[in-house]
């Protein structure tokens, strides 16, 4: 058959001709530039500065009571991820008629994977979006294909993001007191996701580790942690963990880059720069539904647990599992203290774009935009 | 040349295709098969190629098993529908017997497709030839390797009337030549009479031989509407009508 | 191409509805970028375009040259051994239907991200229609052709070679327009799913930073290829095919 022989080495040719095509860098859109940190921040705050993109100017205060208003209005927020406790706070305000204290008819639009709640926020298929991560919201606004949006609250003040591993010196029915420290990882196996690649990357160059005695696999389930194929797994410490424990591993330790120079903020409610001009206070008593919500998360987690976990249709949760999610997450939502509940930090949100900058991962606009 | 002794052929369905067949043929002889449909010819005709293995009784071909017979390049055949590869041209649809059978004493294709008049065809390829050229070339197919036997199921079955005329004079110049066992499956009777030295007339339900005739020299001409042709086309014809059942002729 | 002027013709018409949609709706850059825009990724980033191509490119022929092989003995296996079709249809119809986004992921636990999980995702999705094909095509040799070949005492291998073989060519060239197209896309998807490099891997990137233009100038150099590939697949059909036209 010697027609098919020629075609089956013609294809073996092939093969080896594009498997001799030197392989590109992987994810290197720009070159690496030569710029020291600090000149990269200070191009950050020239051209993309996040006080221009992040406001704390319509969150109530603390004991503010509900806001006066002449019209309800009908609000579409576009959640961050599958209705699970992540929305806890959005659900008590629905439960507790925060929302209805304020004349907000409220519907909350799952999200999950194949949702960009930022795209939709653009295109005006919802009011609000409540996008994961601020870091998220300086790639939009960064890209020539993003839009003119606006952050105007954070319910996770500080950044969830934790390298999570399991420490298996410690026995899985004890928790484990261990503390990673970045040199840990050197010659280790991190799972990512595409997103977060570069930000273990540059934490662990931040903390003297370089990044590339690291090997980053894209997986995402726990079982490769517990299967060991990998050693360390990026993940939200208020996610992950949980399942570990679920699964009998109490002995998890996890490297949480809030504590390791990396100042991201989470959940965050974005509305377009238009909609925050023309419907201000609109926005004024989102803020204010949102922030009664949180404080009874914080008070009341029982009362709030139990809510949650009738609502969290996307994912079954027992009142106890939302109550150690809860348990997680309560320093990372009071940041620097009870009085700055939901407000962002535009400073730390240029601290960490200047990383992305150099991380190759956004490119500042030539013009402040 | 041919001995098929006590041959009979029962189907896995229960048909009995041939049942208690007796028949020799001798070197050079051109032998046809007549009969009305189902009356077992292709099914002899494919126990003597060795397709097929009968169910009781012997045959022989050159007094070996048909399938050894094969094995030593003895045996050509050619059935109605041409056997040709598409993708092959006439000039290498003949080259393909030799690429299988290398048998000392073989035609030239080429050679051989300038005698049967397809000197101008060797590299068209089948669908580009007419229905006569593409059974003639799958004559030249059956022969080039110069096989003792040349075994042929209705090969002008499929061809209009004049064609057919001319195509039963050719072969009769082209076995003349070669000096070939031949065995002829016919349901013509002109062809089995212009071509035959022996017409072996079979019946149906059981496939049995009815009866066996030789056909007198003066018959076997290429004119079709010759006294001595005529004649003995209507004799067979009656006898044919003997054989076929009542009210199956429909 | 045997009609460059319609060919021509569509070339063009694509990026003038596209320029003129966004003149009468213009929608927002995020959903649907300006051809220009557009151009411009594709221009400054060609080289890291086509170094990603090529390793797309390169997996998916790769993974293809080893599911053609793959499927060649398989079709020969069960030309040569009757029956066997029959005992493997069900195993490969279930093989060919596993999830391999789920598969995918066990596949990159056990061998890392290396060119093994992209090659399996390329040959699962690509095997089977070859197969399939093969086996219907040399089902279709001639049987009288086969009789005769017999009467010659062929080898069944001289039988596939000679019979089987040539019938099957045209199927297995049909095959080649879907699965070769498919192998580009099967590497796509699998370098989107867990790799770190190659057209699949820059599609997950320039969404997760909101990069749509640099979304469709991917989108574009993927269907260009594999416009490329299938190209190549007519030309190579009509050449061997050539004898039907002649
Ligand atoms: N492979 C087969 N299986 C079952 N029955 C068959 C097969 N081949 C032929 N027959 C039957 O055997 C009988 C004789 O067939 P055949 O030899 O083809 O007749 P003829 O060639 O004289 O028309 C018919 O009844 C036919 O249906
Ligand atoms: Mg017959």
């Amino acid at each position: 058959m010697p027609s098919l022989l020629r075609f089956l080495l013609a294809l073996a040719f092939a093969a080896l001709l594009s498997a001799c095509g030197r392989a590109p860098p992987p994810a290197a859109p720009a070159a690496a530039p030569a710029a020291t940190y600090a000149q990269t921040l200070a191009s950050v705050q020239a051209r993309l500065p996040a006080a221009r993109y992040a406001t704390n100017d319509f969150i109530p205060d603390a004991g503010t009571p509900p806001p006066a208003f002449d019209r309800r209005v009908r609000l579409r927020i576009g959640m961050p991820w599958l209705l699970n406790d992540e929305e806890a706070p959005w659900y008590i305000a629905q439960e507790k008629k925060f929302f209805a204290a304020a004349g907000l008819d409220v519907e909350l639009l799952s999200g999950g994977p194949a949702h960009n709640y930022l795209a939709v926020l653009a295109g005006g298929g919802v009011e609000i979006g409540v996008i994961n991560m601020t870091t998220q919201v300086t790639k939009f606004v960064a890209s020539p294909t993003g839009a003119d949006v606006v952050i105007v609250a954070v319910t996770l003040r500080r950044t969830p993001e934790a390298i999570l591993a399991i420490d298996h010196d410690t026995p899985r029915d004890r928790r484990s007191t261990r503390v990673l420290r970045a040199a840990d990882f050197a010659g280790k196996t991190i799972a990512v996701e595409t997103t977060s690649q570069y930000v273990m990357e540059s934490v662990l160059a931040l903390n003297g580790q370089p990044p590339g005695e690291v090997k980053f696999l894209r997986v995402s389930t726990v079982d490769t942690l517990i299967m060991r194929r990998v050693d360390g797994m990026a993940s939200w410490i208020v996610n992950q963990p949980r399942l570990l424990e679920d699964a009998g591993y109490l002995n998890w330790v996890a490297y949480p880059l809030a504590q390791h120079g990396w100042e991201g903020a989470a959940d965050v409610s974005v509305v377009r720069r238009d909609f925050l001009r023309d419907q201000p206070d609109v926005v004024r008593r989102y803020l204010w539904a949102l922030r009664q919500a949180v404080e009874f998360m914080l008070d009341e987690p029982v009362a709030a647990a139990e809510i949650t976990s009738r609502y969290a249709t996307g994912q079954p949760l027992t009142p106890a599992q939302v109550l150690r999610r809860f348990e997680l997450q309560r320093d990372l939502v009071l940041g620097d203290g009870r009085a700055g509940l939901l407000r962002a930090d535009p400073d730390a949100i240029d601290r960490t774009a200047a990383h992305m900058v150099r991380a190759g991962v956004i490119a500042l606009p030539a013009a402040p935009r | 040349m041919i001995t098929v002794s006590q041959v009979s052929k029962r189907f896995p369905g229960g048909t009995v295709a041939l049942d208690q067949i007796d028949l020799t043929v001798a070197r050079g002889e051109f032998v046809s098969l007549l009969g009305p449909s189902g009356c077992g010819k292709s099914t002899l005709l494919r126990l003597l190629a060795g397709l097929d293995t009968a169910t009781s009784g012997i045959v022989q071909v050159g007094g070996l098993a048909p399938v050894e017979a094969c094995r030593r390049g003895a045996i050509g055949v050619a059935f109605q529908r041409p056997a040709l590869v598409p993708s092959r041209t006439a000039l290498e649809n003949v080259r393909l017997t030799l690429e299988i059978v290398r048998r000392p004493g073989s035609f030239t294709p080429a050679e051989l497709l300038r005698q049967f008049g397809l000197e101008a065809f060797g590299h068209h390829y089948p669908h580009q030839l007419s229905g006569g050229m593409q059974q003639r070339v799958n004559i030249a197919c059956a022969l080039v390797h110069r096989p003792e036997i040349l075994l042929l199921d209705e090969p002008f079955g499929a061809l209009d009337e004049i064609t057919r005329e001319s195509l039963t004079g050719w072969l009769r110049g082209v076995i003349s030549a070669t000096g070939q066992t031949v065995v002829l499956v016919t349901h013509s009777v002109e062809e089995a009479v212009t071509l035959s030295h022996r017409i072996v007339l079979m019946r149906p339900d059981p496939g049995r031989i009815h009866s066996v005739s030789e056909v007198p020299a003066a018959a076997r001409i290429g004119d079709w509407t010759a006294p001595a042709v005529v004649a003995e086309v209507t004799h067979l014809r009656r006898r044919l009508h003997g054989v076929v059942p009542a009210g199956a002729a429909a | 191409m045997k009609a460059p002027l319609p060919f021509l013709l569509v070339l063009l018409a694509v990026p003038a509805a596209w320029q003129l949609a966004i003149w009468c709706f213009e929608p927002k850059p995020a959903f649907l970028p300006p051809p220009a825009m557009v151009a411009g990724v594709l221009w400054t980033e060609r080289s890291a375009l086509l170094g990603h191509t090529l390793v797309t490119l390169g997996e998916a022929v790769l993974g293809y040259a080893i599911a053609n092989v793959f499927a060649l003995g398989c079709a020969l296996f069960c030309f040569h051994v009757g029956g066997a079709e029959r005992v493997l249809a069900p195993w490969l119809v279930a093989l060919k239907n596993v999830p391999f986004p789920t598969v995918a992921s066990i596949l990159v636990v056990v061998m890392g991200d290396s060119l093994g999980p992209k090659l399996i995702v390329v040959v699962l999705v690509t095997f089977f229609p070859i197969l399939a094909n093969l086996n219907k095509g040399l089902k279709t040799a001639d049987p009288v052709l086969i009789d005769r070949l017999r009467t010659l005492h062929a080898t069944r291998w001289q039988i596939f070679r000679k019979a089987a073989w040539p019938a099957a060519i045209p199927f297995y060239l049909a095959a080649h327009e879907i699965a070769f197209t498919g192998s580009i896309i099967a590497a796509i998807v699998a370098e989107w799913l867990f790799a770190q490099r190659g057209l699949g891997f820059l599609i997950v990137q320039a969404s997760t930073q909101f990069r749509t233009d640099r979304l469709f100038a991917v989108t574009l150099v993927a269907s260009v290829v594999a416009m490329l590939v299938y190209g190549l697949v007519g030309l190579a059909e009509r050449r061997v095919l050539r004898w039907q036209r002649a």
